[in-house]
């Protein structure tokens, strides 16, 4: 067997050993590139956006509400509205010794300044953490599957380069015709084209686990003393020039100061938030976030003395002076992508689609050409029909749980107690039924019937979501569409198109085995390739 | 394509359990040897070694047996030790 062949079924077998868990970190991942956008349909308490925010009258209504909700906190700050998320909102995180320790946040009514009740809702970050730390499972265990589903990515994608000498013959090739090739063909579309983008993705996901996945190599040098690894992981990734608490209650300047000045010393300056360290205190600092200039520049922040006005040096990272950290840091920022304006965000999005059906077309040859040997060989393996059932429930299965996720997020009561758990539940509760009912239904229906099925719920339940955004809240699409609320209509509108390239594959699968039937009579045997 | 039960399981188990060491001993090495500060240097390390993993899983099947998998990972793995022990200790 030569290198090649070995390679051959490297790829094969290890691409479908994990390509189901690459399917969901691929959906459920890609998701994650609009996950303010989900979470802000998933609370349709919060008006649509207004035309124009009175920022001047808004900063010191959000300061007061800071004062009064977060007498305690440690930090907190304001976000400003921007094109992902056009509201205002509080952030105030408490120290570890009070009740409400940690993070939390409001949302600020851009008219009144009064906060938003809104519903509680695992959001669009439940769906994005998902995708490395899975559920109802420890995060370690989580952050071991998806590293390792990761390694096959990475392995699979060089093997996959190795495997197609004739990338770029292959890369335009297209057999609409023939079944079994155009799956493959397919395949090869959705693998080559971004493969800069798959090879990214996967390796900057590895880092990001490598504290979790690659232990050993700083015990190598650290010995295993806990203490020397800890401050080696502190020096890399605390900012530095902290100024801490003095202890003494002093008053401060209000904030809407800082940000008239800042706005009038640089006049181009996009403030993104403004934020207090240590508020209340003698040593309370003053940040000012403005957006780079360039994507994947650190946010520009100019820091102040909260008492008095004078500027503070601004906070220094690692990376400044570290090279290899600096390359971290620009794995992560390409990873979460947090950077990309709309164009680019949007390119995300479709690159991480296409890497979920070059996953999804992979399993599905996998299946069809064993299926065709098979059949033509007289076999029945029991081992097969597994695949087959799975794939379906995989492939259209999440995807329909998914929108039964945004389903439980409108018909469960606001009351519920733990809510947003139920909101995950329910997902996986519909997950388990669509992956069950391929098994159920092939007792006395063929595999593209059972595919038909429930492609079909699919198209049906995305077209249902618009629908159900219209009676369940006050803002349906053409009312956001009217108001100009992008974040809201671009979300149902996405739902219509998911709902139509679902029915077009129903059409599709129809229409392949019309074209079978008629094959099967006039040619009974097909070339195979591979 | 057929391969023996027995060289499949063997090349598995090489590509993943003697990868991870293999991919760990590499960067023991390779931290210890880049001259730079220690906490650079393992960063270093610990962000290639995914790349070194990769390598030795394409090697647990593209070795002509799964034996000559194994000896090539294990060299491997005795050969980075030594070479760290020798940074580090010596």
């Amino acid at each position: 067997m030569n290198f090649r062949h070995s390679m051959t079924w490297l790829h094969t077998w290890s691409g479908l050993l994990l390509g189901w868990l690459l399917y969901l970190m691929f959906v459920t991942g890609t998701t994650g590139y609009f996950d303010v956008e989900i979470t802000r349909w998933m609370q349709p308490e919060i008006p649509v956006q207004s035309e124009q925010f009175d920022t001047n009258t808004l900063i010191p209504k959000a300061e007061q509400r800071l004062r009064e909700v977060a007498p305690k906190a440690e930090e907190y700050f304001i976000e400003l509205p921007q094109g992902r998320y056009p509201y205002f909102m509080i952030w105030w995180h408490n120290p570890d010794t009070i009740d409400e320790a940690g993070w939390h946040s409001e949302i600020l009514d851009p008219n009144t300044g009064v906060p938003i009740t809104a519903r509680e809702t695992a959001g669009g970050e439940f769906l994005y953490r998902l995708h490395y730390v899975l559920h109802y499972i420890p995060k370690a265990l989580a952050y071991w599957l998806t590293s390792l589903a990761a390694m096959f990515m990475l392995v699979a994608l060089v093997t996959g380069v190795v495997i197609h000498r004739r990338i770029f013959k292959d890369f335009f090739t297209f057999r609409r015709t023939k079944k079994q090739t155009s799956w493959l063909d397919m395949h090869n579309l959705f693998g080559v084209l971004p493969i800069p983008f798959y090879l990214m993705i996967t390796y900057s996901g590895l880092i990001l686990l490598m504290f979790s996945t690659m232990l050993p190599i700083p015990a190598s040098t650290f010995g295993l003393n806990p203490e020397k690894f800890k401050q080696m992981y502190n020096t890399v990734f605390t900012e530095a020039a902290h100024r801490d608490a003095a202890g003494i209650a002093a008053d401060s300047i209000p904030l809407l100061d800082f940000y008239q000045r800042t706005q009038t010393e640089n006049k181009d300056a996009v403030i993104v938030h403004i934020a207090v360290e240590n508020p209340g205190d003698k040593h309370a600092l003053v940040e000012i976030g403005i957006q780079p200039k360039t994507g994947l520049d650190n946010a520009d922040t100019t820091r102040y003395q909260a008492t008095n006005g004078e500027a503070y040096p601004a906070a220094s990272h690692y990376s400044d002076g570290s090279a290899p950290m600096a390359f971290y840091e620009t794995m992560e920022k390409l990873h979460e992508g947090l950077f990309a304006g709309p164009l680019l965000r949007w390119l995300y999005f479709l690159s991480g689609l296409m890497g979920a059906a070059m996953v999804a077309t992979g399993t599905i040859f996998w299946a069809v050409k064993r299926r065709y040997a098979h059949d033509k060989a007289g076999i029945e393996s029991r081992g097969l029909r597994l695949v087959e059932g799975l794939n379906v429930g995989i492939v259209v299965g999440l995807p329909i749980a998914i929108a039964a996720y945004f389903f439980a997020n409108r018909l469960l009561p606001a009351a519920l107690e733990s809510r947003a758990e139920w909101e995950a539940h329910s997902l996986f509760l519909v997950w388990f039924i669509a992956l069950i009912h391929p098994f159920v239904r092939r007792a006395n229906a063929s595999l593209s019937s059972v595919w038909t099925e429930q492609l079909s719920v699919a198209a049906l339940i995305y077209a249902l979501i618009p629908l159900l955004n219209m009676m369940t809240s006050d803002y349906h699409l053409i009312k956001a569409l009217r108001h100009g609320d992008w974040v809201l209509a671009g979300f149902d509108l996405f739902m219509l198109l998911a709902a139509f390239c679902f029915a077009c594959a129903v059409y599709r699968v129809n229409k392949n085995n019309k074209i079978d039937e008629t094959a099967a009579t006039v040619n009974p045997t097909n070339e195979v390739r591979v | 394509m057929r391969r023996s039960p027995d060289s499949i399981a063997s090349r598995t188990a090489a590509a993943i359990v003697g990868g991870y060491i293999v991919a760990n001993t590499v960067a023991f090495a390779v931290a210890a040897a880049m001259p730079m500060s220690e906490a650079d240097a393992v960063l270093v390390a610990m962000q290639a070694s995914y790349l070194f993993y990769a390598f030795a899983v394409l090697w647990a099947f593209a070795a002509k047996t799964a034996r000559r998998a194994w000896t090539g990972l294990s060299g491997t793995a005795l050969v980075t030790l030594l070479i760290w022990a020798g940074l580090r200790l010596g």
